[in-house]
């Protein structure tokens, strides 16, 4: 039998604290969290490595002299 | 005018918790204060925070961030305070604080919140700024504290209320 996750519930009005498992409305709010957590960090890394990519592009074309495109020279002009 | 700070709970947690709940926060001040120092049991990036059971996400946030030595600015709903995750250095936990003005008066509610993920690795420093709207006029009597990825407080994490009562 699984354990259900726990919840640290505070009664400001009697300074009583107490620690009740998530209901099945906090578990479903948890997975859905979890699933748009996972987006966010895919679409981030993405984000991150295009940016990467361009700016690697960026430096060759500079060495080498050759023009760049303007998302290229968006990564380092300021 | 004299202005006290008052404790109402400061809470450090035993063993690993889905969320912190402050519930029946009292109206009796003129400014809430909470204080979080919280690490999460696996990757995350922000504390979430819910104002009276609601969304999280029912709050209007401007803030500026510094992400990875990139200062952004954004708007966007969410009512957040950064958080460490596992990536973090072993037992370091971030920290933050947000100040609710007249929590418990009848107008929209506007937090101002500041935090920084603590690590020992120099390029990744996240800190926010961060000014909050929570665009209803209900008194604020609970702020219920989650993990943005889905996951559990670990274990010494904290959550401390404050009172700011002026006379």
């Amino acid at each position: 039998m699984t354990t259900r996750p726990t919840k640290l519930i505070v009664d400001c009005s009697t300074g009583i604290a107490q620690e009740l498992e998530l209901t099945d409305e906090e578990m479903a709010q948890r997975e859905l969290d979890a699933i748009e957590w996972a987006e966010r960090q895919a679409a981030q890394q993405a984000a991150d490595n295009a940016l990467a990519a361009l700016k690697t592009s960026a430096k060759a074309k500079l060495v080498a002299g050759e023009p760049l495109t303007e998302e290229e020279a968006a990564t380092i002009v300021l | 005018m004299p202005v006290t700070f008052t404790k109402i709970q400061v809470t450090t947690l035993g063993s690993a918790q889905a969320s912190f709940d402050f519930q029946n926060i009292p109206a009796t001040y003129t400014d809430l204060v909470l204080k979080l120092s919280v690490r999460s049991t696996s990757a995350t990036n922000w504390a979430n925070i819910g104002i009276n059971g609601g969304s999280t996400t029912a709050v209007n946030l401007k803030h500026l961030l510094n992400f990875s030595g990139t200062i952004i600015s954004q708007a966007y709903d969410y009512f957040r305070s950064p958080a460490n995750g596992v990536a973090a250095s072993t037992d370091t936990f971030s920290n933050g604080e947000i100040y609710l003005t007249n929590y418990a008066g009848a107008n929209n509610k506007t937090m101002i919140g500041d935090g920084v993920q603590t690590s020992n690795n120099a390029g990744d420093i996240e800190i926010q700024l961060a000014g909050f709207r929570w665009p209803f006029t209900a008194a604020i009597n609970r702020l219920t504290i989650t993990c943005d990825s889905g996951s559990n407080w670990a274990a010494n994490s904290s959550a401390s209320l404050y009172g700011i009562k002026k006379d």
